[in-house]
């Protein structure tokens, strides 16, 4: 038995590729490094809002914006308050508009991107608090995902037209990240939920950060100028390859079974269900293209490839969504129907 | 990062004995230190193990890999066996690989439940309240199973060795 205890022993000499190791703990640390920098600028903002507001006002040329001066230097205490502020309070308009002004009166285009993403990993923490804190008002998480969309949108469309953009790319890569992880952490959350509403949104707002999250990776590595941002860069699309690839993989048959289910119900006489079907295995053919580019380690073309396949998966999908939507719909009326024979 | 520098081998090892897939099982490695920075970054005080909580998170991830295929979990000796780091004494690790072997195929006569507690004790060293933790099984309940997989685990090796005369 004391061998047997010795061959366990030995056991402890298998162990993951070395490199691949190293590799991975570069990017944790980036992330646990992005992630506290992310939560300290949360509780920083409290401090120094009210001082970057008023230092930057003081710049505005006009006589109306200097009443806007006297206005909102004199609601400082106002606006100091409001930066914890959730949706349905008193003070969160106050907070939108303070973004607004420090928006306003940003001349400098990089500084206007990244409070675009400062502004969106808010919206962010907003939808978190809301779940976490179990709201009823799904409406509102509607609005706030559109917000975010809004803030993704404007810091992205900010960068692009910027040639030197590198260091904000890899800002909105970094914050979308994380938004994903926070987004998936909530629906695993919501999972016992059953309207449907909230999910909606979630995937809704997952796939505004995936999206944003492509085009600042591949805006990145388009515009990175030194060896060492190129490594840090590098791993993280070898890093984003391999996921992308993974996540297919396990969405495509999840999802091609549901539309083949679909169309099953519907005996095959849809055109539209066809379609459905011949997009989604269109989808698989340029998914297995991407694993086998990421396989012969061409990283970029496997994630462009993952994006093109996930976009035909997502419009198959809309159909199948839809088709449930008028499932649905139709059991609802016939419910209806049948208590109003009833009485 | 102390944290992956100390148990990342040991989470890797657990995950690969289940998978036998060296770079799935070193994505889900990947998986499982996310998850648990996600967990512990706005939850560190609530955790009072930490490393029993990552093979907590790694065994529900290979679970849910499983239940996605739609399989059950194998080990492929073979993999397991050849997984060794080269090492420039030959002799010395055909010996480690004919012992790694004996050892695999001995626990694969063993149920999954039984291997995986014999592999966290002996191998990983972890203690019977870690094993509790980590399989969610109360610490009495873990060592009664630890007795019984190694009483099993004896008549295997009695049954092989009376075989071989």
């Amino acid at each position: 038995m004391n061998n047997i205890q010795k061959q366990f022993h030995s056991l402890k000499r298998i162990m993951p590729d070395t490199q691949k190791k190293a590799t991975f703990r570069h990017a944790l640390e980036s992330r646990v490094r992005a992630d506290m920098r992310m939560d300290s600028a949360r509780s920083a903002m409290a401090g120094s809002t009210r001082i970057s507001i008023v230092r930057s006002l003081f710049h505005a040329p006009s006589f109306a914006l200097a009443i806007v001066i006297v206005i909102l230097g004199s609601s400082g205490g106002v606006a100091f308050a409001s930066q914890g502020a959730l949706p349905g309070t008193t003070l969160y308009g106050v907070k939108l508009k303070t973004e607004q002004a420090r928006l306003t009166f940003t001349r400098n285009e990089k500084r206007k991107a990244e409070l675009h993403i400062e502004f969106a990993s808010r919206r962010m923490h907003e939808i978190e608090q809301l779940i976490t804190n179990d709201t009823q008002d799904d409406a509102m998480v509607t609005e706030i995902v559109a917000y975010y969309e809004h803030e993704l949108s404007e810091g992205e469309s900010l960068f692009k037209k910027d040639p030197s953009a590198a260091n904000t790319a890899t800002a909105l890569f970094v914050a979308t990240e994380s938004h994903k992880d926070t987004i998936t952490a909530l629906k695993e959350k919501i999972a016992a939920r059953t309207h449907g509403k909230l999910h909606d949104d979630l995937d809704e707002a997952y796939e505004h950060a995936e999206s944003h999250s492509d085009t600042a990776l591949l805006t990145a590595l388009a515009t990175t100028a030194t060896s060492s941002e190129t490594t840090a860069i590098s791993e993280a699309v070898i890093e984003t390859s391999r996921k992308k690839v993974r996540s297919l993989e396990k969405n495509i048959k999840e999802k091609k079974r549901a539309i083949e289910n679909a169309q099953k119900e519907l005996l095959y006489d849809d055109p539209a269900a066809v379609e459905a079907v011949k997009k989604m295995e269109d989808a698989e053919m340029i998914a297995d293209y991407a694993k086998t580019r990421f396989e012969n380690k061409e990283y970029r073309e496997s994630i462009e490839r993952s994006i093109e396949a996930r976009a035909l998966m997502k419009e198959a999908s809309l159909w199948n969504k839809e088709h449930d939507d008028r499932e649905d719909k139709k059991r609802s009326d016939d419910d209806h129907e049948s208590e109003r024979d009833r009485d | 990062m102390a944290l992956y520098d100390q148990y990342s081998d040991a989470i890797y090892r657990f995950i690969f004995f289940k998978v036998s897939n060296r770079d799935l099982a070193w994505d889900l490695t990947q998986d499982c230190f996310m998850k648990a920075w996600q967990y512990f970054s706005t939850k560190e005080n609530t955790v009072d193990n930490k490393r029993a909580f990552l093979y907590t998170i790694a065994r529900n991830l290979v679970i849910d890999h499983w239940r996605q295929k739609e399989k059950t979990a194998t080990i492929d000796i073979d993999l397991v066996t050849n997984s060794i780091e080269d090492g420039n004494d030959l002799h010395a690790q055909t010996v480690l690989q004919d012992e790694i072997r004996s050892l695999m195929g001995l626990l694969h006569e063993l149920p999954e439940e039984s291997r995986d507690i014999l592999l966290l004790r002996y191998a990983d060293e972890l203690s019977f309240d870690e094993i509790a933790r980590a399989t969610g099984k109360s610490n009495v309940a873990v060592r009664v199973q630890t007795h019984r997989a190694l009483k099993k685990l004896k008549t295997i090796v009695h049954k092989h060795q009376a075989s071989h005369e």
